[in-house]
């Protein structure tokens, strides 16, 4: 959900940079275009210093005001109707295109209505010059006259105004961004939370409503098609569970009529010698078959999660010697490995570790271990088994003087080509694992290979 | 009533398992043996035969071996024995928290069934005759231990054991001819909480190998497996 959060906060922030953008260009645009337009749309070249300039063509001659070729030059070019001048009566002293049925003399009253607004519907501006006022007749079709007083306090608070607006814009703006922000956040959520979920394959149910309905359909369907699939996987491991456990369940009838008929005939006294050694590799074999079905089983149902760890408090040092002693009880014998020695180093700090574990399980991986270096070395060799501890983990060391393990079982712990005599060191692997732990092999500079198992201790 | 002579019942739907137990059972002088391929066949025999003894599997063609165990008991206390093909924990510990006497899986060396079916007739029958006669009395040479008077014989003295060696020396005979680790002799002699004992344990040992042995500094009976734990020697060693 953090991540929903920062999208929506990100989304928020870039919406309302970009509405800020968007407003100061705008308004630097409307600022310079109305400049543009105003310069532009101003009657052509009118404007104080042309007015001010026709006003200083005037001259007077022999009690008669003229205008000099300048000056007419000049009115000519503002583009403007008419042009007259009165003097301190009010009477005109000078004309330029005035219409003939326009008054020749004005009153003060005349003059301070024409001034403001308009004279015969011409939009007129007025402007002193000299003794004389100067008054311009505008084009009635492209000129609008307003003349509009303001409060001085009002034209006073523009900027304020302008302030206010401005600061009362950006607050609106943000409180839009947050609250559509808010609103998205809230309609992505539920999806959000859906993704989540989808990630940890939970089912979903998500309401297929509001913004985000059609996502939320979607994920539905998504999570529906998931969790069908999960449940034929789930089945199909079952499948196999079971049927792995059938298998073994049936080979065990058989096997034990094999074991028992052959163990007979092991001891029957009317066979020969080289009959009754047949019998007991028959016997011997028969055995192996029953721990491989065992192997088996019990890694098939480590594999799919069938078997729960029965974890209990043990002593990973008590484990170790009641292993050693069952192997030294049932397979170094008066008849086999009699050369072999098994040969624990365990410190005494070891004897009071305890971890949590199942301990029938870790008892089978430490045997399938030992046993390997007694049964790989007919022959006769030293095992010595070191129980450490480095940081969290508990290790317990198997080291032989026999053959060691050879380079291409290490290799093939991982193929997925099933070589069979490896499953005694998998099933080890595979306990180890589901300890949280590991196998590590450690090469002994002849191409051979020692192990180790590793198992993080709990917190007691 | 000789061991030998107690009836037993074998169900088990395969008639060439039942008929290879019946000749492993035979061989090992037990006489009276029938056998049943069915629940319904067994519940017929048992009511015919009386046996003393059943060996039930668990998988039988018109019923499980769990709900025959069930119906026998309501009737009789046989000791019964679960010979089954189902090797998981939950059936082994389902069987004998029916209260069977035993569970073995298949397949299982002959002897291992001979020797538990003989132990769990003695229990059944013959506590406190025979049986008790038997294993409270051990043979070490020309010493000879009497547990249940605590004490050890040797050439008209008699020497008395403390608890501690009692305790100890009956586990290592439990499991004479293997070794004992020094885990299971501790919790033998003081419970669980028996962390640090271990010196303790080695005294106790010398002390009784001077009670036992003839010469307690070579011991020919209580002998030492290094690093793991002790081991009663067996009679022919």
């Amino acid at each position: 959900m953090k991540s929903l959060f920062k999208i929506i906060f990100r989304y928020s922030v870039t919406a309302g940079v970009i509405i800020l953008g968007i407003l100061i260009c705008n308004m630097s645009v409307f600022l310079f275009w109305g400049y543009r337009t105003l310069e532009k749309d101003q009657p052509q070249k009118f404007d104080r210093a042309a007015v001010d300039e026709i006003g200083g063509q005037l001259y007077q001659e022999n009690g008669q005001w003229k205008i000099t070729e300048t000056g007419i030059e000049r009115a000519e070019d503002i583009e403007c109707q008419w042009i007259m001048a009165l003097d301190d009566e009010g009477t005109v002293v000078w004309e330029w295109r005035l219409p003939d049925d326009f008054a020749r003399s004005y009153s003060l009253q005349d003059v301070a209505a024409f001034s403001r607004w308009y004279l015969n519907d011409y939009p007129v501006t007025v402007w002193r010059s000299g003794d004389l006022l100067l008054v311009v007749g505008l084009d009635k079709n492209s000129v609008v006259r307003y003349s509009e007083m303001f409060p001085l306090s009002n034209i006073r608070s523009i900027p304020g105004y302008f302030s206010m607006a401005f600061t009362m814009n950006v607050i609106l703006i943000l409180f839009l961004v947050l609250l559509l922000g808010y609103r998205f956040y809230k309609a992505l959520r539920p999806i959000g939370k859906g993704i989540e979920k989808l990630s940890e394959q939970e089912p979903l149910n998500l309401k297929e409503k509001g913004m985000a309905g059609d996502l939320a359909k979607q994920l539905n369907q998504a999570s529906a098609i998931l969790q069908e699939q999960k449940e034929k996987l789930s089945k199909r491991d079952q499948a196999r569970t079971e049927w792995i456990s059938g298998v073994s369940h049936d080979i065990r009838t058989p096997l034990a009529l094999i074991l028992g008929y052959a163990d007979k005939l092991k001891k029957d006294g009317s066979l020969d010698e080289e009959e009754k050694r047949a019998a007991d590799i028959i016997c011997r074999q028969s055995l192996i078959i029953r721990q491989l079905i065992e192997d088996l089983n019990l890694t098939s149902k480590l594999a799919y999660q069938a078997q729960p760890l029965k974890k209990t408090l043990c002593s990973p040092a008590q484990l170790l010697r009641e292993c050693a002693a069952d192997i030294y009880n049932e397979e170094i014998t008066e008849e086999k490995n009699t050369e072999t020695e098994i040969e624990l180093s365990i410190s005494p700090e070891m004897e009071k570790v305890r971890i949590s574990a199942d301990p029938g399980l870790l008892k089978r991986a430490l045997r399938n271990l030992i046993g390997n270096s007694v049964r790989h070395n007919p022959d006769g060799c030293q095992v010595r088994i070191r129980l450490r501890r480095t940081g969290t983990q508990i290790i317990w060391e198997i080291f032989d003087t026999g053959k060691g393990i050879p380079e291409i079982v290490v290799q093939n712990m991982d193929a997925q080509t099933e070589k069979v005599h490896i499953m005694g060191l998998r099933l080890a692997r595979q306990i180890a694992r589901a300890h949280g732990g590991d196998l590590r092999f450690c090469p002994r500079g002849t191409g051979t290979y020692d192990v180790k198992m590793a198992i993080p201790e709990d917190e007691y | 009533m000789d061991i030998h002579q107690y009836k037993i019942m074998l169900v088990d739907d395969n008639q060439d398992l039942r008929e290879m137990i019946a000749g492993i059972l035979r061989q090992s002088g037990f006489e009276n043996i029938t056998a049943a391929g069915s629940v319904a066949e067994a519940l017929e025999v048992f009511h015919r035969e009386k046996p003393d003894m059943a060996v039930l599997d668990v998988m039988l063609p018109d019923g499980d071996g769990f709900r025959l165990f069930q119906k026998l008991r309501e009737e009789s206390q046989i000791p019964i024995l679960f010979l089954s093909a189902r090797d998981e924990d939950r059936d082994r510990l389902f069987g004998l928290g029916l209260g069977a006497d035993d569970y073995i899986t298949k397949p299982f060396l002959p002897p291992e069934l001979v020797l538990r079916i003989t132990a769990i007739l003695k229990r059944s029958y013959q506590f406190g005759k025979e049986k008790e006669k038997q294993e409270s009395t051990l043979r070490l040479g020309d010493c000879e231990v009497l547990f249940d008077y605590g004490i050890a014989r040797r050439q008209g003295k008699e020497l008395p054991l403390t608890a501690k060696e009692l305790a100890i020396l009956t586990k290592l005979n439990e499991n004479r001819g293997k070794i004992v680790t020094f885990d299971a002799l501790c919790s033998a002699a003081w419970g669980d909480s028996y962390y640090g004992y271990e010196n303790t344990l080695m005294v106790h040992i010398r002390h009784l190998r001077e009670k036992l042995e003839e010469d307690p500094s070579h011991p020919r009976w209580l002998l030492t497996a290094r690093g793991l734990g002790y081991r009663l020697a067996k009679e022919n060693v």
